[in-house]
């Protein structure tokens, strides 16, 4: 009886959602589809060229062109010293195979866990994985002393009877990056074949002829989907083991050393979940900007943002347990260098980045995206993001050139100030990020509009009693 | 080539009692090892390029100040952490001497030895190294002189271990006690540093090395250094 | 040898074009004659025909020759060419199992690529039967049989609701 409810409860009529704000709900004709999806890939504005010029300027100056000096004149022209080896040149390494993380976790965990929000946001989230692999490979050659010796890494037979020391983190790095890109960039291409298709039947002219090319001769026979199927399946499965490692492997250049401060071993599960959180972060972004420049307001809308939003938040909730683990053990029973360490992020010069980085990985995401009105607000969420991506950017300088500011020999002791080829190179590899992604989304669908229509396939609306509820078919 | 019964163990027993603090050792080291001056804004960048350091610490308050110090090079070690972790095999083990040996043509500077070594032993070339004149014309040939981009470390002087090596193969007899001295220890006015094989139960380091007042530093990591340090009273320095 | 002629029939629906199959089989072509093109994959189940059903066994294999390459970069190249670091052994299990876990997984995963390139004939450039109608909506129904039987074939498409029946020509795509 309501007369027997305590007075604190209130009571309110449900309304019904609007089912026409959900894309699962919403088909249009698949003609209708396509064309929205390729209409921007066929027009460029001025504004976009201006871009592509101004990205392909800072690219060439900023990242090849001042790598190129300090390759024919030495690596002195950077801030690393002893006894700090490694800079902001591994931290932004590091970042960038975190951003990573972006596309294998939407693309194929949110895939294995039939997550149905995921089918518009899958391969421009993969692209960016690709994209960043490629930004972060860059690395392996630009921080090296001699870096046209950088085949000397290669395991071949050579006349010397040489190979790799495969003892060292930094071989399971090249094997594993190199896995890991392979596979994502097959990952990526294999749900790409039926928008090639799709894209090569409706261009005339030499753009037909490239996508005849890129798609392969696909039809849609049922067995071609059938084995196309089972690859994915397949990849899906199998490549977020090889993410899982990936980050893991690169964890491990820091946790395999001697550096206090490094030599811990929760870096593995540490940094991979802070590559997730940093990677779906990024996506968020990055949709944000390719939404409203590309007009693919039909296919990214509120609940895809609101999700990973959420996505967000849990992920920034698990990367706290990890950073208090790391800090509580540290500071409880850890060495005297560890201490002073600490004492160097509390209080030393590295204060205002530590500080900085746990206002925008704790304070901002937790406060903030509880709210469902900030989740749905694509400006809070473009800077919330960008501010995690900032926060865990200094996560990785203050362990990198940071950390190894102190160690068991106080003579030994220096301060890191980085010097502008390498903010210069930083800057570099976000522009060359920019540049790949926005000449791909000229070249590639963005949106998997089969996936869109499989899923829009397998939705439909029931009636259970008084309501009518959204309802999910397996389809396989 | 006379056969050795059992390999070499090349070690450095440095007594810091005797030890002055007076540098010699540091110069040697640059003049025998061809290793470049780097000039007076480098070091105070943190580059300074040296094999073998005096690291020195102030003790107490005015007036009582007292300087502690004690020179450190590559400590040479057995389970050396600077060796699993090059990608390409320039910093590896040899057995038959039981020294850490550097490849510089090998090295491709990547600079994860010197991240990993707790003595901070290591030195890497940031540039083309400069030998003013006429410090040119005073290079060691024995020695390669090291390119940008390279690292480098204390050696345990391997071109006078071979030279030895050699002569004593040339003579048809082993190596004695004596034959073979690092620049440092040549150099030292205090007689600090004495190097020798510790395989050999008559050599001056194997004596020393059953000192009670010996001590390794940074023993506990399990890195197996093969330099001893010698220093009576209540604590060692560093 | 009875001539053989191919049709190809336009539908808009699933019902229907599982329907018109049904009703060639009862004319006696053959399941291998009878093909399907969709813009949205639509599973056998769907369209009543038998499932492909096959173990991948090309990714194992791939797998298994990556393990046996990271084997070899691992074990390998350090029994033929031994250098000691670190005061350890020349191998290790423990450093050995990253690279050959590596190796494994990159042998699974383009061998997964490769044997789909494979089982579907791709990269193919020779002239095919197709129409782009099916990236807005229709299913495609192909159908190889006896020329006899063209005017019960095209009776059965329409009357299954076909939209267009006609002698395609192969293309270039």
């Amino acid at each position: 009886m309501l007369a027997d409810l305590p007075k604190a409860h209130k009571l309110v009529w449900p309304h019904e959602d609007d089912p026409k704000e959900r894309l699962l709900l919403d088909p249009i004709p698949q003609d209708e589809m396509n064309s929205r999806m390729l209409k921007p890939m066929l027009k460029a504005s001025p504004g976009y060229w201006l871009t592509v010029a101004i990205l392909a300027t800072v690219v060439a100056v900023c990242l090849f062109g001042y790598w190129f000096y300090m390759v024919r004149w030495g690596m002195g022209i950077a801030g690393i010293r002893r006894p700090v080896g490694w800079g902001m040149f591994i931290a932004t390494f590091v970042f960038w195979i975190g951003i990573s993380h972006s596309g294998t976790f939407v693309s194929a965990i949110l895939r294995v866990f039939n997550v149905e929000y995921r089918r518009p946001i899958t391969r421009a989230s993969e692209l960016m994985t690709t994209f960043s692999l490629a930004c972060a490979g860059l690395f392996p050659f630009i921080h090296l002393g001699r870096a046209w010796t950088v085949y000397f890494m290669i395991p071949m037979p050579n006349q010397r009877q040489l190979w790799t020391n495969f003892q060292s983190p930094l071989a399971w790095d090249l094997i594993a990056i190199t896995t890991y890109l392979i596979g994502s960039t097959l990952y990526v291409y294999l749900p790409m074949i039926p928008d090639l298709a799709m894209t090569r039947d409706r261009m005339t002219g030499w753009r037909r002829t490239i996508y005849k090319f890129l798609s392969l001769g696909w039809r849609g026979l049922e067995y071609e989907w059938h084995y196309l199927h089972v690859a994915i399946k397949i990849f899906a499965f199998a490549i977020i083991p090889v993410m899982f490692s990936v980050h893991t492997i690169v964890s491990w250049d820091f946790a395999m050393s001697t550096q206090v401060g490094w030599h811990s071993s929760i870096f593995g599960p540490y940094f991979v979940t802070g590559a997730i959180f940093s990677g779906v972060s990024a996506v968020i972004s990055v949709l944000l900007v390719v939404r409203k420049t590309m007009g693919l307001g039909y296919f990214l809308r509120q609940e895809h943002f609101d999700a990973l939003a959420k996505l967000v938040l849990v992920f920034s909730l698990a990367w706290t347990y990890f950073f208090f683990n790391d800090y509580l053990v540290e500071w409880y029973g850890g060495e005297w260098v560890g201490h002073q360490l600490l004492t160097l992020q509390a209080r030393g010069p590295v204060a205002p980045l530590w500080y900085a980085m746990l206002f925008f990985n704790i304070a901002v995401p937790v406060l903030t995206l509880w709210n469902k009105r900030v989740r749905r607000s694509p400006i809070a969420l473009f800077l919330i993001t960008i501010g995690i991506n900032i926060g865990m950017y200094l996560e990785r300088y203050i362990i990198i050139p940071g950390f190894l500011q102190r160690n068991r020999l106080p003579f030994d002791w220096g301060a890191y100030n980085p010097q502008p080829v390498e903010l210069s190179i930083a800057i570099g590899t976000l522009a060359f990020f920019s540049l790949l992604y926005l000449l791909a989304s000229k070249v590639v669908p963005l949106i998997p509009v089969w996936e869109v229509l499989e899923g829009q396939l397998s939705h439909t609306r029931r009636r259970i009693g008084k309501t009518v509820v959204t309802s999910v078919a397996e389809l396989e | 080539m006379a056969e050795q019964k059992q390999g070499h163990r090349w070690t450095m027993v440095i007594d810091l009692d005797r030890c002055t603090g007076c540098q010699a050792c540091v110069v040697a080291c640059h003049a025998e090892n061809n290793v470049p001056t780097v000039g007076p804004e480098t070091v105070s960048m943190g580059r300074a390029q040296h094999w073998i350091r005096i690291e020195r610490y102030w003790e107490g308050e005015y007036p009582d100040v007292r300087a502690r110090f004690i020179p450190i090079l590559c400590q040479q070690c057995g389970h050396a952490p600077c060796e699993p972790v090059c990608p390409v095999f320039a910093s590896y083990h040899s057995d038959a001497e039981n020294l850490n040996i550097q490849v510089y043509n090998r090295c491709i500077g990547t600079r994860y030895c010197a991240n990993n070594c707790p003595y901070v032993a290591r030195a890497y070339n940031w540039f083309d190294p400069y030998f003013p004149e006429p410090l040119n014309e005073q290079l060691n040939p024995d020695v390669t002189v090291r390119y940008r981009g390279v690292m480098e470390k204390c050696t345990f002087c391997i071109q006078r271990i071979k030279r030895g090596q050699d002569q004593a193969a040339a003579e048809a007899r082993s190596l004695h006690d004596g034959d073979v001295t690092p620049a440092c220890g040549q150099s030292c006015p205090a007689e600090a540093i004495v190097f020798g094989d510790l395989n050999d139960p008559h050599s001056r380091v194997a004596e020393l090395a059953k000192s009670r007042r010996r001590f390794k530093l940074l023993e506990d990591l399990g890195t197996d250094p093969a330099v001893i340090y010698l220093k009576g009273g209540a604590s060692h320095a560093g | 040898m009875p001539k053989k002629m191919v049709l190809m029939g336009l539908f808009t629906d699933v019902m229907p074009t599982a329907e018109a199959l049904d009703g060639l089989r009862l004319l006696g072509v053959r399941e291998e004659d009878m093909n399907i093109m969709t813009g949205v994959p639509h599973s056998a189940k769907m369209l009543g025909r038998p499932k492909l059903a096959e173990f991948p066994w090309i990714s194992v294999l791939g797998a298994l020759t990556g393990l046996l390459i990271g084997l070899a970069l691992t074990f390998g190249t350090q029994w033929l060419y031994p250098i000691r670091v670190g005061g350890r052994p020349f191998t290790a299990i423990p450093t050995s199992l990253v690279i050959i876990y590596e190796c494994t997984m990159l042998g699974l995963l383009v061998s997964t690529f490769l044997s789909f390139l494979w089982k579907c004939a791709f990269p193919s450039t020779r002239p095919q039967y197709y129409d782009p109608s099916i990236n807005n909506g229709r299913i495609a129904l192909l159908c190889n049989f006896d020329m006899r039987l063209e005017p019960q074939i095209r009776q059965v498409m329409a009357q299954h609701g076909a939209e267009r029946v006609f002698e395609p020509q192969r293309r270039p795509l």
